[in-house]
């Protein structure tokens, strides 16, 4: 019973080599796992990739205009003002060479 | 071929010309940059059609009085240019500086409207518009002071009235003024002695 059970568990432990297409195997099914990778991820990752930098692209576009459009808007400012105190300087003139007592 | 490509880019170059032929009330204004490095304070400000628009954008969304006071100014104008130069001591710019923008300002359709010259203080101010019929199509003033020179065009159709009130908005001090407005009719020289 007892020299049974020993050949039993000699010939279960038994020294046994992997085989001649082992490597190749381990080697398919590492190309298959990238090749779900690439398949899943890859095109997840570029669109996030695009929409992140369509936005940031989108948001310096936004600044720059804000920029532009505020200092548009300062010009104008300013040169209607110097515009306006030019023509009270004139108006101003007139009205005095038209009755200096004023 | 190469003739096609020699006639696309005279196009091309010609491009500002038309531009300028486009908007008769547009004056070229020369060069500054010398006395812009002279002078103690510079101010140089182009606004083309499309800059004003975004500028009156900006104004419109602003929603009070002042804002629809500009708009109201600027209804018409296509284009503001404005070179003003202040300096430290009298007698940094030379009358050669302006005499260009006057020898525009001799073509037909500009009329001097109003000049004032104050000879002990030498200060003058002139101003022209260019009129065709009842419409006027550009404005152009030339402030001159020992220390100080400034030349404004205004292109397309201004109320001079108009402008005039917005003195003391935008946080510029009135000055007394007695006038009701400017002359409608003719020129009028002011010299002061």
């Amino acid at each position: 019973m007892s020299d049974e059970f020993e050949k039993a568990l000699q010939s279960a432990l038994r020294r046994q080599g992997p085989g001649e297409d082992f490597s190749a195997r381990v080697v398919a099914r590492l190309d298959g796992t990238r090749g779900v990778f690439r398949s899943r991820w890859l095109p997840a990752a570029l669109a996030a990739c695009i929409i992140a930098a369509v936005g940031l692209v989108q948001m310096r576009q936004h600044a720059l205009d804000t920029a532009r459009a505020n200092q548009a808007r300062a010009q104008l400012l300013q040169a209607l003002s110097i515009a306006s105190d030019n023509i009270n300087i004139v108006r101003a003139a007139v009205a005095h060479a038209e009755n200096p007592n004023s | 071929m190469r003739l096609r490509s020699i006639t696309l880019a005279c196009a091309l170059l010609a491009l500002p010309a038309l531009a300028f032929a486009a908007d008769p009330g547009r004056l070229q204004l020369p060069d500054f940059t010398a006395l812009s490095k002279k002078a103690s304070q510079s101010v140089d400000i182009s606004l083309d059609p499309s800059l004003l628009r975004l500028a009156s954008g900006v104004i419109s969304s602003d929603n009070d009085a002042d804002s629809a006071a500009v708009n109201g100014v600027i209804q018409g104008i296509r284009g503001i240019y404005v070179r003003s130069y202040t300096f430290d001591k009298p007698g940094e710019y030379s009358t050669e500086d302006v005499k260009s923008v006057e020898a525009q300002l001799l073509a037909p359709g500009w009329q001097p409207i109003v000049s004032t010259h104050d000879l002990k203080k030498g200060n003058k101010v002139d101003i022209y518009v260019l009129r065709n019929g009842n419409r006027t199509d550009g404005l152009a003033i030339i402030a001159a002071d020992p220390r100080e020179l400034t030349i404004v065009n205004i292109v397309g159709s201004i109320d001079l009235a108009k402008l005039a009130r917005l003195q003391g908005q935008f946080g510029v001090p009135k000055i007394g003024l007695t006038a009701n407005g400017t002359p409608q009719n003719g020129s009028v020289t002011v010299q002061t002695h």
